[in-house]
Formats: structure tokens, sequence, C-alpha cells
């Protein structure tokens, strides 16, 4: 089971960094006020999962992260029995957790979940905000401060859509992409402490590999990406090398596309 | 075989994200020759050192995305090189500026010192300022050229008469038979020729096409006498032999009224250009390199056919029939029975059972005939015969929807499949008109591709099934691969006919398979050269239908068929290659 913890219990005085792209964070905010669960929707490092360290910061809620994979079940979130000695011993899951101590429970890449995940999902995002511990014969109700947040990549297929459509519809989506190209450019100075040129110069060379089609390309390069550049800059690489680490190598395998890419970043990038 | 490796188009990806869409490069061999584009496609010295390649390329790239060959008026730069400097010096301004966002930091600093100050905002403008008398900075030679004469030619319209084969063949091979000695980029000295008034002529181009096409009709078999005929003015010069050049425009006008363009023996086309070769079954060998297939990107400006009717639902019949093809074990956990225990459920049914539920005993896994393991690639004929109407409807209209429903149900299984629409004009212009790769998601892009499509040209089927092959065994991944050509005729090409194209296709075809490769083609709801098509692709390889719901009922045999081939010629020519 991959269940992170952070800052269980223990809200950070100084929220991490965080520059919206536009209302987000008044969405979510007035969401958390209102007891609405929230979905997140865009694509992998568009900074989904800071925005909401960010916000549960600022909300001063602890914040129970778990990232979703395809043997989750609906036990790894509620809680099971163990066996200890010759007896059998309940612990609550992560999401069991955030319910009764009032935290957010982010759910990263949900759609990456099994579909039975969904069946305790339902009656905690709906009006009841119950949560219901079948093997305990228990039923919870969420603490006021509990908010639940979903995350996925629109892209992929998605078990939202298993989700009844009343539940749906008492969601609050926020669609973030990535951020425009100046906000872009002050995220890598700040968060990758790359001078402004330098900047510039990834920011340009991003704008550019984005135009690139599906056809020649399935994935574009993510301001995770940029920032993973820049921190291999500040590390001491090249530019160039820096970003064909960074940035090209995740991006594919085809090695006829990788020349292609490299001749990309030796028009944009200085050696 | 030989295939292109891409080692020497390294240029394609950087073009494609400057303009915002993929774009065809060629490489010019006469290392004087300046960077130009027509509007499509861009022409790139090739002697370039590589600083200076890349920056004469986003230059051309740059123009295309601005849009600056598309003016109108164009023709006011022929003759010239002035006016045509200055109006280079302002478009690349104008068009460098639009894209700022994603050019090069230090391009834009080279740039920098020939600004204008003039602070044109559209490519007339910019037409508009050149003939005034404004002070500009001349351009630098990265900064390429413009070739009015060129793309104009490229834009005549077709006329309402099509150009047969027949034609064709014997204008080119009067065409051959003249001697091409004048440096064909010589722009200024085609104002001189009479040739040039009807261009300028209030007739304006549709005059003179007209009457090229009518020159081309009326053809007879001595020159000398269609010349004398002819009193047209200018035109009798061309038809007589003397005016070799402009004869040769004159074909390559009527070449690109069909949408193409033709890769002079001066270049080497790159944007995704592959090579193969041919079967020549006079001689029993191959034709090393004879072909060229270019991948690009389906571009018609009026749609051929109404994308509206294709299929949206399911088809579940044909579904069904596929779902059992090709399969191979994958393990599954969750079992009620199987080969092996699993720890964690094992587990967690003792507690359940000491804590008094009764639990899930799905606690082994077992290996199940249940992954996807095939690759499909569909090649969709898009040749100017299936226009025809047999009946209510034309075969491309079938075809189109066959593949749609192919693609579809292939995809939904869970399988890999890529759509091309294939067709050519000769060995050197194979062209695959990019419908879906494997990685692709199969979304709303593929029908609106679908939709403009070209539909022109011929079948040279043994290059596409060579390339179609090399694409499935390159990005399949997949243990079986299998392609469906959906095509109405036989192999029919330039210098591609009767026995050497049968027999070049079945030659393909046989490669396919060692390869491991399955091939099946698919005619629907065409009755005619169904004879034919039997004897160049034979029993294993072709499938006839009357209409696209047979497909249920009929595919999956024929598939499996052509799987079992493919399999058993493997294993011959792989222990035959032991042998050796
Ligand atoms: N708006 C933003 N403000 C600050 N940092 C950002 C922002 N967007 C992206 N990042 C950076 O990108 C990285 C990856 O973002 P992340 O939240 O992990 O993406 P996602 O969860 O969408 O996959 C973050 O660690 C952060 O450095
Ligand atoms: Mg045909």
């Amino acid at each position: 089971m991959q269940v992170a913890f952070s800052a269980d219990n223990a809200p950070a005085d100084e929220a991490p960094y965080y520059l919206p792209s536009g209302n987000e964070v008044e969405v979510f905010t007035a969401a958390y006020r209102q007891h609405l669960p929230l979905m997140l929707k865009g694509p992998t490092g568009c900074g989904k999962t800071r925005f909401v360290e960010h916000m549960a910061a600022r909300l001063g809620r602890s914040l129970i992260t778990v990232a979703c994979h395809e043997d989750i079940t609906a036990a790894d979130l509620v809680g099971r029995y163990l066996l200890q000695g010759g007896d059998t011993v309940w612990v609550d899951g992560p999401l069991t957790r955030a319910v009764r101590s009032g935290a957010i429970c982010y759910l990263d890449e949900v759609v990456e979940a099994r579909a039975d995940t969904t069946v305790v999902i339902h009656p905690l995002a709906d009006h009841r905000r119950e949560l219901i511990l079948e093997r305990r014969a228990e039923q919870l109700t969420a603490h006021p401060y509990f908010m639940l947040v979903l995350s996925y990549n629109p892209g992929y297929q998605s078990v939202l859509k298993d989700l009844k459509q009343s539940t749906r519809q008492r969601m609050v989506g926020i669609e973030l992409g990535y951020p425009p190209a100046e906000r872009e450019h002050q995220i890598l100075v700040r968060e990758g402490g790359v001078s402004e040129a330098q900047a510039t110069d990834l920011i340009k060379l991003a704008q550019a590999i984005r135009q690139l089609d599906a056809s020649l390309l399935p994935e574009v390069c993510s301001t995770r990406t940029l920032v993973s550049t820049a921190h291999l800059i500040q590390a001491g690489l090249s530019p160039r090398v820096a970003a064909t680490a960074a940035m090209l190598q995740p991006l594919c395998d085809d090695a006829v596309v990788q020349q292609g890419l490299r001749e990309v970043v030796e028009t944009y990038l200085p050696a | 075989m030989i295939h292109d490796t891409g080692a020497h188009h390294p240029l394609r990806l950087l073009a494609a994200a400057v303009v915002g869409r993929p774009v065809s490069i060629s490489y010019l061999l006469d290392p004087a020759a300046a960077a130009w584009t027509d509007g499509d496609r861009i022409y790139l010295p090739g002697a370039l050192p590589a600083g200076e390649c890349a920056r004469a390329l986003l230059v051309q790239c740059a123009l295309l995305a601005g849009g600056a060959m598309r003016v109108v008026g164009l023709r006011t730069l022929v003759g010239s090189i002035e006016l045509r400097q200055r109006f280079l010096v302002l478009e690349v301004e104008r068009c460098c500026g639009l894209i700022e966002s994603r050019l090069p930091r230090s391009f834009l600093d080279a740039l920098s010192i020939y600004a204008t100050g003039a602070s044109s905002e559209s490519a007339e403008m910019s037409l508009q300022i050149a003939g005034q008398r404004k002070r500009l900075p001349a351009p630098p030679t990265w900064f390429g050229t413009v070739k009015p004469w060129r793309i104009m030619r490229q834009n005549l319209q077709g006329s309402q008469r099509k150009l047969n084969e027949q034609k064709l063949s014997q204008l080119e091979s009067r065409i051959s038979a003249i001697e091409d000695d004048a440096p064909d980029d010589d722009e200024d000295a085609l104002k001189r020729n009479p040739f040039w008034k009807l261009f300028s002529s209030p007739l304006g181009k549709d005059g003179l096409f007209s009457r090229f096409m009518q020159e081309i009709f009326d053809m007879q078999s001595s020159p000398d006498k269609a010349s004398a005929d002819s009193g047209a003015e200018g035109s009798s010069e061309m038809v007589s032999g003397r005016a070799g050049r402009q004869m040769r425009d004159i074909a390559n006008a009527l070449r690109s009224s069909m949408q193409l363009t033709i890769p002079s023996a001066l270049m080497a086309a790159e944007g995704g250009a592959h090579r193969y070769p041919e079967w020549d079954c006079e001689k029993q060998a191959y034709r090393t390199d004879w072909t060229c297939v270019e991948e690009v990107t389906a571009g018609a400006e009026t749609p051929v056919f109404d994308v509206a009717t294709l299929a949206s639902g399911v088809d579940r019949p044909l579904q069904r029939t596929l779902a059992r093809l090709c399969l191979g074990f994958r393990r599954h956990s969750g079992q009620r029975q199987g080969e092996d225990l699993v720890l964690d459920p094992l587990v967690r049914l003792a507690v359940d059972l000491r804590s008094g539920h009764s639990g899930d005993e799905r606690i082994y896994s077992s290996s199940l005939r249940t992954r996807r393991d095939l690759g499909v690639l569909i090649l969709l004929d898009t040749s100017s015969s299936t226009l025809e109407s047999t009946g209510s409807d034309r075969v491309f209209d079938r075809q189109a929807q066959a593949a749609w429903r192919l693609c579809r149900s292939f995809d939904l299984l869970g399988d890999r499949v890529a759509m091309y629409g294939f067709h050519s004009w000769g060995r050197t212009l194979v062209r695959f008109q990019h419908l879906k790769t494997f990685d692709e998601p199969l979304g709303a892009a593929v029908p609106a591709r679908m939709g403009k499509l070209s539909v022109a040209g011929y079948t040279r089927c043994g290059a596409a099934i060579r390339h179609a092959s090399n694409l499935l065994n390159t990005h399949a991944g997949t243990p079986y691969k299998l392609m469906l050509l959906v095509s109405d005729g036989f192999p029919y090409d330039d210098q591609y006919e009767g026995q050497h194209a049968s027999e070049d296709t079945r030659k393909a075809l046989e490669e396919a398979a060692a390869d491991g490769v399955a091939c099946l083609c698919l005619s629907i709801g065409s009755d005619a050269d169904r004879a034919r098509l039997l004897q160049a692709y034979g029993n294993t390889h072709f499938l006839a239908v009357g209409d696209v719901t047979e497909l249920a009922s009929r595919l999956r045999g024929a598939v499996e068929k052509a799987v079992a081939a493919a399999s058993r010629i493997r294993r011959v020519s792989e222990s035959g290659r032991r042998v050796a």
C-alpha cells in the first residue's frame, strides 16, 4: 500500500509556495467553507499536489495524501483488521483518520484506483458526509473541517464516470493547466533558483515543445520537469545537459524523436 | 530492406515546434542556394553549418506561421529583386513578432539589428510598404529568399476537366525529351518571356490554365503540328519544345493543381521521408531505394466527404468477433481458482474468518488468455479511383466508414491501432496522410483529420505495404501485427502496372510476412476488378465484402488465416536464415 502521510496533525505555519494562475485559491476556500468536495483536473506536473499542500497550510488543516494506484481498494482507504498475536485489531485507513480528525484528504490520481473505492466515496461526497465502516458495522459522520479532494488527469479513462451523477454534481471542479508563460517564469526563478535569463530560455523551449502535436510527441513537458531542469542547472550542469536529462529523457524513448528534440534544445539553450 | 533511420532529418521536430504544426523540409543540394518556403514546405540548403542552419530554418518557420506567402498580390514581386528583399525584411520582422514568445533569445538578438521601424501588421501591408520609398535594412543571407513565381505556380487552380493517366504520361514523356539547361530559379528572366503575359493578362490564371489544358488534351502525335495549329499567344512557343523550361513549369502546375509538389532531382525530401526498394519482375531483382514514402498531414481545403456519416455508436457484432483475436496470457489475481495462492488476500481471508465474517474467497492468481496482443495498422486507399460511385454512394465513402469502424472497434478492445490514408504519384511521391499514430488516443481529432483527407492520385501498393510494415515493426510493440488495407482496386501508378505491379505487391506481402506482419486487403462493396485483386493479393490476403455489416461475420476468419500465414512464412524464413 502506498500511502503518504504529510504534515499529519501538524499544520505548517508557512504555506508551501504556490503561485495561482486564476481564481483557484478563492474557489478552494469557498468549497472548504461550504463543506463541498473538490475535484482538480489537470495534466501531470502542473501543480495540483503543490496547490493542495498550499491550501491545507493556508486553511490550517492537516493534509493526508493518498497516491492512488490500480491495486488500491476500499479497505486500503477505510482500514482493516490486522492479526496481532492471536487477536484481530482494527486499524483506521487514511481516509478514516481524515474523517475523524477533520483533515483534508487528498486522493491523488484517483482514476488509478479500483472502481470499488467509489463505494466509500459516495456517502462521503454527497450531502450525508458519512463514512461507512462495513467491517465494524460503524457509521462515522465527518468532522466539520473534513474535506475530500480528488485529482485526476482528464486525458485518461476515468473511474469518475462511475460516480453517481448526484455525487458529481455536488463536487466543485477546478481545472488547472500549465501556468501562463510569465507565471511559469516566476515559478522557475523562485522554485528552481535560476536567473531571469535562464528562466526565459527554459520557458521559450517549453512553449515550443508544447506546440508539437500528439502524433509527434504523446506527452509534453510539464512545469515539474522545468523545475527539475532548473534544479539541475543549480547543481552545476549546463542548461543543455540539464534539459536533456530532466525534460527530454522522460518524454519519450524513440531514438529518432530524441534526436529531433536534442536539436530543439540546442537551438534554444546555450551550451 | 532499407529503412530511413531518421539521421538525415533531425530538424523536423524543431520546425513543427516553431510553426505549431508538422512541416515538411526539403534539402537543396546546391550549396549556394538560399532557404525559402512555398507556404507549405520549407526548402533549406543542406550544406549550412549547424548553427546557421537553425537560424535560416527559424526564419522560414516564422514566415510559414505568419502566413507571409498567403499574401494576395504576390505577383507584384516577380521581376524585382529589390522589392522582394524589402518585402522579406518586413515580413520576417512581422512574423517573428507574432511568435516571439517561442523563439530563442539568441535568435531574437540576431534579428534586432534588422529592425525596420515600419511595424507592418499584415503581409498585404508589408507588400504596400515595400513598394514605398521608406529606407529599409538589407536582409542578411540567412533570411533566405522569396520565390513568388514558384508559389503562384503552386497555387494555380485545377480546371474542371480531369487529366487522365494517358495524357499525363504523354505530357511527361515529352517533357523528359526536352533539355532543361536554364537554371530553375531565374525568376526575372520569366518576365521577358511572352508566356508571362498570360499571367499578367486580365484573363488571369484561369485563362492561362484552361489554355494549357486545351493544349494538352488536344495534343497530337507530332509536336510540331500541334504548335502549328495552336494560335494562342505564347502557348505555341511552349508546346514547340523550344521553351523547355516553361513546359516543365506547366507540368508542375498541372501536378500541383492535383495537390502535390514534385521533389525535384536536386532535392532530398525530409519531413519523414523513407526509401524502399521495388521488385523488378523482369530482371528478378530489387531496384534499391526506388520509392520514396512521405508522411504528411491531411490538409485538403474542401472536405471530400461528410465526417458526420461516420458511425458514432459501437459496432457490437464486429467488436464481439474481434474480441477473440490474438490474445496473450496475463496474470489475474483475485480468482476463485488458479495455479497460485496470493498472500495478501489469503491473510485477509484468515482475518475475516477469525473475526466472524464470511470473507472473500478470491485468493488465487491464474494465467488467463485475456491480454490484447495485437497491433493494427489500417491503410485507407485515398486514390482518385475511389471517388467513382457504384450505386448510391462512392467507393471512398464506404471504405472510409469501414476503416473508421475497424479503427474504433480495435481501439475499444484495447489493441494498438494506427491509421493512415495512402496514395501516390509515381515512385518518388508515395504519401501517407496521418490520421492516427499508435501512441495517440482515439479522439475527435481522428475523424476531423479524415474530413481533411485529400483523395487523388494512384495506388503504389508495394511501397505502401513496405512502409506500413516498417511502422508496425517499429511502433506497434505487440507480438501480433496486422495490416488492413482498405482498398478498392488493384495496384496502379506511374510505371506501375500489370504484372510488374502485381509481382511487386506480392513480394511486399512476402517481406511483411517474413517480418511477422499479417496483411489483409479488404474490398468493400466494389465488385470491379475482383479477379485482378485476387491475382495481386492471393486468397489468404484478400477479403471482399458486399458492405460493412458483413465484416462482423467474415473478418475474423480472414484475419486468422492471414495471421497464420504470416507466422508460417516467418518460421520458414527464420529457419532459412539459420541455415544460411
Ligand atoms: N503554480 C505553481 N506554483 C508553484 N510551484 C509550482 C506551480 N505549479 C507547478 N509548480 C512546481 O511544479 C512541481 C510539480 O507540481 P505537482 O504539484 O507535483 O504537480 P501535479 O500534482 O499536478 O502532478 C512542484 O513541485 C512545484 O515545484
Ligand atoms: Mg486506386
